[in-house]
């Protein structure tokens, strides 16, 4: 068995339909690897695919790693194996392309993405607040997989590429949480370990 | 240049970017890009390469995963005029 501190799970979500400006003419070079150039520009789903998938490992692979810089051009994503690439390390991914969003799940092990284990939760929460809405999804959904109170429970709002932290009466839980927003959407993923 | 046309540069470029306008009309030093003035993560990379194109800069990876408020942008443009 995989020590718990040896395991972790990320996730990122992009809200295709948000309105913002053009992105910087030098924004594919910047964050893109040469292998990511076809799929990429094939369209901005594919495109905002390939960016979920490097958070989603960035986050992943900072809470084994603290020290990680964000360096997307070092984060490889391969959409046909759906795998990440960093550091000559292979990760595994879920990915989610909707109309309206796309979502991506990177895990340590492959395993993790498999198992009953883990729990996705997605919502559109309109004009909400962001943070406030997806630590309020978290609490809820957690509390029914527990059967026990939302009051229960709290989490802590994470710092930039830091995973979140569940307590349970102000005691940290070792369940693994990674939360996302953007646009119209908040994602939580939850691996609940034993 | 003088700190303060760099931090009004930088509120320039962040403009078009930040979904919070409240925060912006009272942006500070100590406004968080993306908690604060609720920049999305891929737009910071943006925010990166215009301050490369109007300060005439090379900002690398490891630099610009430390930029997390206006005013870590500011003392990394000063830093790099000096």
């Amino acid at each position: 068995m995989t020590p718990s501190a040896q395991l972790s799970v990320g996730n990122d979500l992009v809200d295709l339909n948000r309105r913002e400006p053009v992105l910087h003419q030098r924004f594919i070079e910047r964050v893109f690897s040469q292998s990511e150039m076809a799929a990429v520009e094939c369209s901005m789903a594919n495109l905002w695919l390939h960016w979920a998938a490097k958070e989603a490992a960035y986050k992943m692979i900072k809470r084994l790693e603290p020290e990680t810089v964000f360096s997307p051009v070092k984060f490889v994503f391969d959409s046909s194996l759906k795998t990440l690439t960093y550091n000559d390390n292979v990760y595994s991914c879920l990915c989610e392309i909707k109309p309206n969003y796309v979502h991506v799940v990177c895990a340590s092990q492959p395993e993790l993405l498999k198992s009953s284990a883990l729990h996705l939760w997605i919502n559109d929460i309109g004009d909400q607040d962001p943070s406030e809405a997806v630590r309020n999804l978290a609490v809820e959904r957690l509390a029914a997989l527990l059967n026990i109170s939302n009051k229960q429970l709290s989490v802590s709002p994470p710092a930039r590429g830091m995973l979140p932290h569940i307590f349970l009466a102000g005691s940290k839980m070792e369940h693994l949480l990674s939360f996302s927003h953007h646009g119209r959407f908040v994602a939580c993923c939850c691996y609940l370990m034993n | 240049m003088e700190e303060n046309e760099i931090f009004d540069k930088i509120v320039a470029i962040v403009t078009p970017l930040a979904k919070d306008k409240e925060a912006l009309s009272n942006v500070k030093r100590e406004s968080d890009f993306l908690k604060d003035l609720q920049v999305s993560s891929a737009r910071l990379v943006d925010i990166i390469l215009a301050i490369e194109d109007q300060f005439d800069v090379e900002v690398d990876d490891s630099e610009a995963d430390k930029v997390e408020t206006v005013g870590a942008a500011v003392d990394l443009i000063k830093a790099k005029l000096a």
